[in-house]
């Protein structure tokens, strides 16, 4: 019996290994298939969870694997290696990636309108981004993302202390003076759970508003295997309109693979602000993920207003394609 | 600065034993009358640095009695000199000899530096070489620094651990002369543990053979004073020397 | 008296191998960033980082000094407290073994996690940023120091014995000088981690003054993706390290060259 405990131990070490790299994939056949996400999943990701809990992506012959991202998902360079074929991320990363040289294409975009929002405590006394710097507010921000420089250019950070943001909700729910970035489907939950009044500010509402949650590709994977973009667009769209319908599936998915970082108050919470980006204004569900020129070029105009080193770099038609997405009428 | 006066010296059954049983010291009788030199020969890890250490006060011995005892005596009635030099190496020689003075509190500095001065002098020391630090001098000259700051406080009694067993022959003749010349004009109280046996009868009135921990037996030193380097050619010399030997050799039995 | 100098050309002389090593790896990774065709956002070539450099020196310029007094201030910081410290456990075995444990405690415990607490009884300000270097900085100066007081030539101590000298003297007269050998290697040691700590520091402190520091410019460069600019901010954070240790040498040479010179025999 002694004997077998080295050998049985190394028979777990192994199992314990391989499990962990185990992905995320239901069907067995079609063409394998890698969707790298830009954050922890959560609902934001949802409808891409869809497509393959539901199996639409198998109906496309797709094998579609997804891998979480987390604090830093290197999106550029697991697409130009060819390790993954497409991932998720906002419309103004997409313009970063091509300011560096990266050939990304966005081909489909799920939210029209952007999640980023600012929270603090109602008794902070701040009801307008003018009132940040009025009432000397601290602000937890990621130095380098695209909406605090447009937030900056405003002058809307004038007598504002910036200072890093590093995850979670404690210190804003501790401190009136203290306000922080996030999601609006996300963050301002959590404070809420804490106990404590919250008030949001969306960066929409004063002009920042990329497209969110869209998928994008290599310029290459578009040239050369232009069905299998075109499948896994229709996949990822019927996805998305389910999830919006009915997430139940999706959401018990999205906690086992991120018990963490979610809850189901969260997620119910995330799909129902979904609908409202996804599907603004009484769009119909058909025309989800669709873009267009005007917007594209409305972001590329704002950008290159913060860095001018930009217009020589990217050019807003390289950014997207509409050619997988269903005609304008 | 008052010279202290010599102070005799007298051990009584000391004895040390040291913890797991050994004894390092038994039953020594000693006796060093006030200005007097004894040699204490014998050979390595035959107790004579311990007999010497009880003296000075760094060993406690754990039976017999000794006169003076050192916690009595006034700092600086007393002076050791160890077998390196053992200098500071952030002061220079000047500094050094110092040390003794600073450390009892003894006169203003600018007496200190005077005192040290003149013991540098004392004992051979060039002018030019005061501001230099151990690191600069050969083991000579560091040497007749750590004998100036012996001297420096005027001890009534001046101990000696084998203080030139690192050094060349010419130099420890050398060195051996000049311990007698300051003997000669400054007498205090002395004794040289040694375990060159040519040294030991030079320089003591009396040669004391140390082992295993007891005293194996003294030679009265009669050759008179003062005792040039050719002494050591002298037929007298080499009785002494053959009967120190024979000593040494039936203490070892 | 410290070694004496060698004269200059033999100097160039002893440096030019590892100046070989340099020019060498950069050639080749600049023929690897072009025959591989490696993108920027992954790994700059040596020239993008050097236009990165150039671009953006002002605000490296400014980054550099920010971090630098950072990190003189935390070296500082650290080497007072360790001092005081090393002094306070070479009185007493007693206080030793009640506190020494806490101090390993201190170090082992990881910075990410003491961080914020930090931050939140001192404040987001430059203060925060030199107490988290002076924290990372400490213990090789405390352990050294401890050392060096408690490490004495017995003949030095049997010395000090005949002459009756009291606590207080022996401490001042022969306990520090002979410690101080030590703490110029416990800066020496230090210095490098007073650097680490102050880029650490700006990660979660951010600005903490009128201009970002190297670990504040780097955190917003790595959001952003900047690569070759990012590159050319680490590229002086080792540089900062290595001029404070070349400082600090000089330095200890110097003021401390006499302490370290062996007991003299």
């Amino acid at each position: 019996m002694r004997r077998l405990i080295i050998p049985a131990a190394a028979c777990l070490l192994l199992a314990g290994c391989t499990a962990a790299d185990k992905p995320v994939a239901d069907a067995s056949h079609g063409t394998p298939v890698v969707l790298q996400l830009n954050w922890f999943p959560e609902a934001e990701h949802g409808g891409f969870y869809t497509a393959l809990v539901d199996g639409l992506d198998a109906a496309e012959g797709l094998a579609v694997e997804i891998r979480p991202g987390g604090r830093s998902a290197p999106i550029a360079g697991e697409l130009a290696s060819g390790r993954v074929q497409f991932a998720v991320a906002n419309a103004e990363d997409v313009v970063m990636f091509r300011s560096q040289g990266a050939d990304i294409v966005t081909v489909m975009a799920a939210c029209q309108h952007h999640p980023r929002c600012l929270l603090m405590r109602s008794d902070s006394g701040v009801k307008s981004f003018g009132d940040l710097g009025r009432q000397g507010m601290t602000l937890q921000v990621q130095q380098g993302h695209a909406f605090l420089e447009y937030m900056r250019a405003k002058g809307l950070l004038a007598g504002v202390k910036e200072v890093p943001y590093t995850g979670g909700v404690s210190l804003t729910v501790r401190d009136p003076k203290m306000a922080q970035q996030g999601y609006v489907y996300s963050e301002p939950l959590l404070a809420r759970q804490a106990g404590v009044e919250i008030t949001t500010l969306m960066l929409s509402d004063i002009g920042f508003d990329p497209y969110s949650s869209v998928l994008v590709t290599t310029a290459k994977l578009v040239r050369e295997r232009p069905d299998l973009v075109r499948r896994m667009v229709a996949a990822a769209t019927r996805g998305w309109q389910r999830y919006l319908a009915d997430p139940a599936a999706t959401n018990r998915r999205l906690l086992e693979v991120n018990p963490e970082g979610v809850t189901a108050e969260m997620l119910d919470h995330g799909v129902a602000t979904l609908r409202d980006l996804c599907l603004p204004d009484g769009m119909s569900p058909e025309r989800l993920g669709t873009m267009t020129a005007a917007r594209w070029d409305e972001l590329l105009a704002q950008m290159t207003a913060l860095d001018p080193t930009l217009a020589g770099k990217v050019k807003a038609t390289d950014c997207y394609t509409l050619d997988f997405l269903p005609q304008q009428e | 600065m008052q010279p202290l006066p010599a102070a005799p010296i007298s051990c009584r059954r000391v004895g040390v034993r040291f913890p797991g049983g050994r004894d390092v010291l038994a039953g020594v009788d000693l006796d060093v009358p006030a200005g007097g030199v004894v040699s204490l020969v014998g050979p390595s890890g035959c107790g004579k640095t311990t007999l010497l250490r009880c003296v000075a006060g760094l060993q406690r011995p754990t039976t017999g009695t000794i006169e003076p005892r050192p916690e009595s005596l006034p700092p600086g009635a007393l002076a050791y000199v160890f077998q390196e030099p053992a200098l500071l190496p952030w002061l220079d020689a000047v500094h050094n000899v110092m040390l003794p003075l600073d450390l009892i509190g003894r006169d203003a500095p600018a007496g200190r530096r005077a005192a040290a001065e003149h013991w540098l002098g004392e004992v051979g020391f060039g002018v030019d070489d005061r501001a230099k630090h151990p690191g600069q001098l050969s083991g000579g000259m560091k040497m007749r620094v750590s004998l100036a700051r012996a001297l420096v406080t005027e001890p009534a009694i001046l101990l000696l651990d084998e203080p030139f067993a690192a050094l060349d022959d010419l130099l420890r003749t050398r060195l051996t002369e000049l311990l007698l010349d300051l003997h000669a004009r400054h007498p205090r109280t002395m004794v040289l543990v040694t375990h060159n046996i040519g040294e030991a009868i030079i320089v003591g009135d009396e040669v004391c053979a140390i082992d295993r921990g007891r005293i194996g037996g003294r030679i009265a030193v009669d050759l008179p004073r003062p005792r040039p380097a050719r002494v050591r050619g002298g037929a007298a010399f080499s009785r002494l020397y053959d009967a120190v030997c024979d000593m040494l050799a039936e203490a070892a039995r | 008296m410290s070694r004496p100098r060698p004269p200059l050309h033999r100097l160039v002389l002893e440096a030019l191998p590892a100046l070989a090593v340099a020019v060498a790896v950069v050639a080749c990774w600049q023929w690897a960033v072009g025959h591989w065709k490696i993108p920027a956002y992954l790994l700059p070539s040596p020239a993008q980082v050097a236009t990165a450099l150039w671009e953006k020196r002002v605000v490296l310029g400014h980054a550099f000094w920010v971090t630098a007094r950072a990190a003189v201030a935390g070296l500082a910081a650290a080497a007072v407290v360790g001092t005081a410290l090393a002094i306070l456990f070479s009185q007493s075995r007693l206080v030793r073994t009640a506190l020494y444990p806490y101090v390993l405690f201190l170090q082992t415990v990881p910075i990410v996690a003491i961080a914020p607490l930090l931050i939140t009884w001192s404040g987001y300000g430059q203060r925060t940023v030199i107490l988290v270097s002076a924290i990372i900085a400490l213990f090789p100066i405390l352990s050294n120091m401890t050392a060096g007081l408690l490490a004495l030539d017995p003949n030095h101590r049997d010395l000090f014995r005949i002459y009756r000298a009291g606590r207080r003297p022996t401490l001042v007269r022969l306990r520090l000088p002979t410690a101080m050998g030590h703490l110029a290697l416990g800066l020496r040691i230090s210095c490098g981690l007073a650097v680490i700590g102050a880029i650490v520091g700006e990660f979660f402190v951010g600005r903490g003054g009128d201009f970002p520091g190297l670990g504040a410019v780097m955190d917003r460069w790595l959001t952003m993706g900047k690569t070759d600019a990012l590159m050319a901010a680490v590229l002086l954070s080792s540089l900062l390290g290595l001029a404070m240790f070349a400082a600090v040498n000089l330095l200890t040479d110097r003021l401390l060259g006499k302490y370290v010179q062996g007991t003299g025999d």
